[in-house]
């Protein structure tokens, strides 16, 4: 089978931080994506997605001597280098957390390459590892509905970016320009204030987008001021005395209970009107950072279309902002920016940028709305009433999506 | 310290034969540590720890596998934590030493914007 064809199988798998997933491309069209924690009942799995592979497999009939190609969703030889950076910067402090975390480096993370290939025998081919921040901007574009736009991947940290601006096309494929490195993240420091309000990071950021609309911002001159310095051009700089993610297993230092006057939220205790205020403080600057971002991608670019990934996409009231208040006429956020998203922008990124493949029938003959749903969404397996019902929800969905992003909002 | 001894570490589940060799792995190197700093090691005397150990410990593998795993993570730790000590903290006081800030925690510039290296992000592999 041709690689980069119409027929050409492309696995691409995600895991071992959270949202384990596998998705599986025909001709660079999703036929199939899954998230790990569907089939292991656990919130948020980080483990191999081997349910999720079997079953995209399954589902498009295939056996994994198949597949025209495989990819990893990011560069783990880079993501350790920047874990061993990050001890020899914070030595002598870290102790603990290197001691905790280098096992699980040694004994999976290093070897997801020999993972992979243990879970598809009789795949011969090479298996490809995108950059972090490449699959994000891949999965970003390639399931839009724009033959070009500037990318905009905002997340807590890939390799080393943080966040990261570019451009994409059909022509050209996925090009990064400019990124913010680690620890400076604005992902990050909204963890942290998910952490202080007594929520899980990585799982309870939405817990804070939801408490920020009964709180007041009135920490935000505090934040700003002292916490994280922001550039005109929403570039950013986090004050590390603040911080503690780099050496230990909490998020903040002390002092940033010294600057707000009162400490970390104990999970599961009460909720009071000081978290509130954070978290709407929170959301605040992070609404204002993206926008500033927004806009100096846009003076930088000149794109009159925006694609947006990374895990902070999934903030919908910042992307509604930007939807609103942003410079570009269009704006396309996936349906899973984050990292389970992923598993289809590393594969997508093989199928049409490294190997050149085409947008299965052609951009210029498909309206935007087809082919965005095309690449977006899987198609149903139900068979009968429900696989009717299935669809008209699946036309519903890719509606949305498209809808949001081509009208703009008065 | 094994890739077994990590799988451990990392909680992950393990035969109890493969534990037994990689306890007595890592145990026979720190027996190794011992005795060539205390001037006394021999060929022969690790070959017999090693085999005692491991006749022992694949004898009794089953019964003695939660014990296995305690071995292997403490060992895990104990290696880890010499490495931070001896090498990560000694590098991270010469780059403080040199003014090396990998971290960029000072801000000098107008921008914090880092420009990516044509085709930095077009390779596709592991690093």
């Amino acid at each position: 089978m041709a690689a980069g064809g119409e027929g050409s199988y492309v696995l691409g798998i995600s895991c071992y931080y959270h949202d384990s997933a596998a998705a599986l491309l025909r001709g660079g069209r999703v036929v199939a994506a899954v998230e790990e924690e569907r089939f292991s009942r656990v919130k948020f799995d980080d483990s191999f997605p081997h349910e999720a592979v079997k079953w995209c497999l399954e589902r498009a009939g295939i056996a994994p001597g198949d597949l025209s190609g495989v990819a990893f969703y990011d560069k783990p030889v880079l993501k350790f280098e920047r874990l061993l950076d990050n001890y020899v910067a914070v030595a002598p402090r870290g102790l603990y957390s290197f001691v905790r975390t280098l096992p699980k480096w040694i004994h999976r993370r290093l070897w997801v390459k020999h993972e992979i290939a243990k879970a598809l025998p009789g795949y011969a081919g090479a298996i490809q590892f995108p950059a972090h921040h490449v699959s994000h901007a891949a999965h970003a574009f390639y399931t839009s509905p724009f033959r070009e736009a500037a990318i905009l991947t905002v997340d807590g940290v890939g390799e080393w970016s943080t966040t990261s601006y570019g451009t994409a096309s059909y022509d050209k494929g996925v090009r990064l320009t400019h990124d913010l490195r680690w620890p400076h993240s604005l992902g990050m420091l909204y963890s942290a204030f998910t952490y202080y309000a007594g929520f899980k990071v990585n799982e309870g950021e939405y817990k804070l987008m939801g408490l920020s609309a009964y709180g007041k911002p009135r920490f935000r001159d505090a934040i700003l001021g002292e916490v994280v310095d922001v550039g005109e051009d929403g570039s950013l700089r986090l004050n590390m005395q603040y911080f503690a993610f780099t050496h230990a297993a909490v998020m903040t230092s002390g002092r940033m209970a010294d600057l707000l006057g009162f400490g970390p939220r104990r999970p599961g205790s009460e909720m009071t009107q000081d978290y509130m205020d954070l978290a709407a403080s929170a959301q605040s600057v992070l609404e204002d950072v993206m926008l500033a971002m927004a806009r100096h991608v846009h003076r930088e670019t000149g794109m009159a279309n925006l694609c947006v990934g990374g895990g902070v996409a999934l903030n919908g009231v910042a992307n509604y902002r930007l939807l609103l208040e942003g410079p570009f006429e269009r704006m396309h956020v996936p349906p899973s920016p984050g990292d389970a998203g992923s598993a289809a922008g590393c594969a997508q990124y093989l199928h049409y940028a490294v190997r050149g493949g085409s947008a299965g029938g052609g951009v210029r003959r498909q309206s935007p709305r087809r082919l965005g749903r095309r690449h977006c969404l899987p198609a149903s397996r139900a068979a009968g009433p429900r696989r009717r019902r299935a669809r008209r929800r699946e036309r519903l969905r890719g509606a949305f999506v498209h809808q949001r992003a081509g009208v703009r909002v008065p | 310290m094994t890739r077994v001894e990590g799988a451990l570490a990392a909680g992950g589940a393990v035969n109890p034969r493969l534990k037994s060799l990689a306890v007595t792995a890592g145990l026979s190197f720190w027996f190794y540590v011992f005795t060539a700093s205390a001037g006394a090691f021999d060929a022969w005397y690790l070959l017999a720890f090693a085999g005692a150990v491991l006749a022992v410990t694949q004898a009794f593998a089953s019964r003695v596998s939660r014990g296995l795993d305690i071995v292997a993570i403490v060992n895990t730790a104990v290696f880890l934590g010499i490495l931070f000590a001896t090498l990560i903290s000694l590098y991270g006081l010469l780059f403080r030493v040199l003014r090396v800030d990998l971290l960029r925690t000072r801000g000098d510039t107008d921008t914090y914007w880092l420009p990516l290296h044509e085709g930095a992000h077009d390779t596709v592999r592991q690093y």
